[in-house]
């Protein structure tokens, strides 16, 4: 027997509280009068104010039964208790209205420790946080792995040795490719820590969902390689676009930083394209979608060694950039049919998440 | 509760520890029984004085020696307080950087501290080798002197020399550097400015940071502050450092913070020791705290009402008794006045607050505690570490041949390397060095990048190659 207040994705819609809270988590109140009358879609709120009610020696208990069945009957509070996933604010708000409108006893002692304290919402790790700590940790992998690359890199010029100028070319060939797998194989090891990272705040916070989705991480895994990548690439050639200079005054083209900041651009949103498509295929263990994802960024990378010939090079990139961004829509969940009801802001499930008016 | 109010202090060459909110909650008991329980296998270094708190168990049946973990579900020092504290170390490393990219006046060699004496324009490599280490050792032995001074004074209690000499150093910066560095930023902007306006922005910022800083304030003014000044300072060295003595001297400073740190004869150890003994905060003049401290009181019994009653009982005993223990319970309105209560009345329904009820409420977990619950726990960072992180990627953005690339690179090291460090504080729970994880990362970064990376991405953007 599950207690009653345990995460509420595990507990939606699956009836009232009325489960003895003997096994109960929630540290207050050793004895209660656990509240039948609640809605189904507010398990824990019963549990949990069933709790808070017996703790308190005066008021008696009994009471906020009898003094709260009228308000949690006829108020089945904001936001309609049906269907959609709800954010944990979201519930946190539903509670505090309801307690409000009541006039029972306790209550308004209670609020907020009921806000504060109410189980499952409160005890998850906050994702927002950890998104962007994700995303730095992301970048910082995506470091490693370059500097990794220039290293080997560094030592083949050493003891390659010549001045020879299409023997550099080719050293910086091979090491652009070693770069790319680099790259690769530290976005698997990163998946790996993640899973392990996730695996372990799982247990510490005793929940049985994941803080952050394995989805959501393969985003931020992305956008963190993305946006090192791209910061890398292109800020240095920002700031020397500052300064005093004329562009292609020994021959070379004058579209230099222009079509430097696309290639920027294409390679940034790759990397997230390729975060999430890699991350699906590791979990769904489709390796012919990961060798596919190493192949594109060979490819791309491949096709950069046409510059200065920006066609032969930008256009095939946004080509291949477009043909990634459409599998890694239908790959994170999309399809037409969300995307047409995103775009027409009808998608019920975003907007309950969010609290709108549809 | 006075594992509540004994927080672990902290010292300015970085340590990074907790921030109990100070409760004066008189009647908590319950609240630190049951995190006393809960939390005991996992506070084990702490508060040795958490377990000898004696106070009684207050009406039992809100002690419920259940599984608290629940309650203290979140890793003590979540993804939030991470991000708490690198919003303030990215702030100071952007001014930082931001002035050391555009005010030429740091980057300009004027001469060196009297801390270094030893000059590194010399002709050989070996010399200058043997002159930076001697500049590290002489600033090295500088530091631990003044460490070990203020420790031998804080233990032998000469609170207004430290508080003296606290004074006068953040005298010293907020007046005399900032005069400077504005100065030095007209200059830069060509703006002209009469002494007179001058006068009165200093002072109005000098005087208005002095109080933020030493007494009270508004939270984010005293956060601002303190990153302006370890902007400030760290300017200073960036300057006044030669190249290799600064990075030989980040070097050093690191082993030492852990040194003095873990080690059990280390002077910041015994600091912090000493100041848990006396249940005391360290100077928050050299502290970074994220949160602000919340004292909660609650309406008590009414004292009168309280005396009448035992005097009542020791007079008559049986009836009398019960008699005057209604009639107190009518007089004793628990401090709210009459308007109070018709405006709640009127609210919110007719409620009553009888001394039980009230003592229900009161024996309830604190509210301060409801409402600060793990996640909104603050965490402190000392400003020795921001000033040596800003120094590290300032030295990186003002002398590195990569440039941004290398900034950047050193950036992102040294947030990992806090973030690593705020996870083994939430492991280990104890004043743990700030530095020596980040400062070995940016080390090892910034010369990685500057020599490896930067050549591989050079070739790369010449050719317009991609990776």
């Amino acid at each position: 027997p599950t207690s009653p207040c345990q995460p509420w994705s595990h507990h939606w819609g699956s009836g009232g509280g009325s489960q003895s809270p003997a096994s109960d988590p929630l540290p207050w109140g050793a004895r209660t009068q656990p509240l039948t009358r609640f809605p189904a879609w507010a398990p824990e709120l019963s549990c949990s104010l069933s709790q808070c009610a017996g703790g308190g020696d005066s008021p008696a208990p009994a009471e906020p039964a009898g003094g709260r069945s009228p308000g949690s009957g006829s108020s089945p509070a904001a936001g309609g208790g049906s269907g959609g996933l709800w954010t944990g604010r979201g519930r946190v708000q539903v509670w505090a209205k309801l307690l409000r409108h009541d006039r029972g006893r306790v209550h308004w002692v209670h609020l907020h420790r009921l806000r504060a304290g109410a189980g499952p919402v409160r005890r998850r790790i906050a994702a927002e946080p950890l998104r962007l700590l994700f995303l730095i940790a992301g970048g910082f992998f995506w470091l490693v792995s370059l500097l990794l690359s220039s290293l080997v890199w560094f030592i083949a010029v050493q003891i390659g040795g010549s001045n020879n100028a299409s023997v550099k070319k080719n050293l910086l060939i091979f090491g652009v490719v070693l770069s790319v797998l680099l790259q690769e194989v530290f976005r698997f090891a990163y998946y790996k820590l993640l899973k392990k990272a996730n695996k372990g705040l799982m247990t510490i916070s005793q929940e049985e969902t994941m803080p952050i989705s394995v989805r959501q991480l393969s985003y931020v895994s992305g956008l963190g390689f993305g946006i090192m990548s791209g910061v890398f690439s292109l800020v240095n050639i920002l700031t020397d676009s500052l300064g005093p200079g004329t562009v292609g005054i020994y021959g070379d083209s004058p579209q230099y930083f222009l079509s430097s900041a696309f290639m920027t651009l294409a390679i940034v949103l790759l990397h997230i394209f390729w975060g999430i498509v890699f991350f699906d295929a590791c979990e769904k263990k489709k390796w012919w979608a990961l060798a596919l994802v190493i192949l594109s960024h060979l490819l791309v990378s491949g096709l950069t060694f046409l510059n200065p010939q920006y066609e032969g090079n930008l256009v095939p990139s946004y080509v291949i950039m477009m043909l990634m961004g459409t599998w890694a829509f239908f790959t994170a969940g999309g399809s037409l049919r969300n995307l047409k009801l995103c775009l027409m802001c009808r998608d019920k499930d975003f907007l309950l998440a969010n609290q709108r008016p549809r | 509760m006075t594992e509540l109010s004994a927080h672990l202090p902290q010292f300015q060459h970085g340590q990074l520890t907790e921030n109990f909110p100070d409760n004066h909650l008189s009647n908590t008991n319950d609240n630190s029984e049951r995190r006393r329980h809960d939390n005991s296998e996992r506070r084990r270094n702490d508060n040795p004085e958490s377990e000898t708190n004696g106070q009684p168990q207050n009406s039992t049946h809100l002690v419920v020696e259940q599984d608290e973990e629940d309650e203290e579900l979140t890793l003590k020092y979540g993804a939030k307080h991470v991000i708490m504290l690198f919003a303030p170390v990215t702030l100071c490393m952007v001014v930082v950087v931001a002035t050391i990219k555009s005010v030429s006046f740091y980057t300009r060699k004027d001469g060196q501290l009297i801390y270094t004496p030893f000059t590194e324009d010399t002709d050989t490599v070996g010399q200058r080798a043997l002159n930076s280490i001697l500049n590290a050792a002489i600033m090295i032995s500088v530091i631990i002197v003044m460490t070990i001074l203020l420790v031998v004074l804080y233990k032998y209690r000469c609170y207004k020399v430290i508080h003296g000499w606290l004074i006068i150093s953040s005298l010293l910066l907020l007046f005399f550097f900032s005069f400077i560095y504005l100065g030095e930023v007209f200059k830069t902007y060509n703006v002209a400015m009469d002494y007179i306006t001058l006068a009165l922005m200093i002072w109005n910022f000098g005087v208005v940071g002095m109080i933020c800083i030493h007494w009270k304030g508004p939270l984010r003014l005293q956060q601002a502050y303190l990153i302006m000044i370890s902007a400030l300072m760290a300017l200073v060295f960036i300057k006044y450092l030669p190249e290799w003595t600064a990075w030989l001297i980040l070097a050093v400073i690191s082993v030492y913070d852990l040194v003095a740190v873990l080690c059990p004869k280390g002077p910041l150890r015994m600091l912090v020791e000493t100041a848990q003994e006396r249940n005391e905060t360290l100077f928050p003049a050299l502290i970074y705290s994220s949160t602000m401290i919340w004292l909660v009181n609650m309406a008590e019994e009414d004292p009168e009402a309280q005396r009448k009653a035992s005097k009542s009982s020791t007079y008559d005993k049986q009836a009398a008794a019960n008699q005057t223990q209604n009639e107190d319970a009518d007089m004793d309105d628990g401090g709210f006045d009459p308007e109070w209560e018709q405006q709640r009345d009127s609210r919110i329904g007719p409620l009553e607050s009888t001394p039980e009820s009230r003592a229900a409420v009161q024996a309830l977990p604190s509210n301060s505690q409801a409402s600060e619950d793990p996640e909104e726990r603050g965490v402190k960072l000392g400003l020795g570490d921001f000033i040596f992180y800003s120094v590290l990627v300032g030295k990186a953005s003002a002398t590195a041949s990569g440039d941004w690339n290398t900034t950047l690179a050193c950036f992102v090291a040294i947030l990992i390397g806090l973030c690593l460090t705020l996870l083994l504080l939430a492991i280990f729970k104890k004043a743990l060095p700030a530095l020596p994880i980040s400062i070995t990362f940016g080390l090892v970064f910034y010369f990685a990048t500057d020599n490896l990376v930067q050549p591989f991405m050079d070739q790369l953007a010449f050719h317009q190659f991609y990776i």
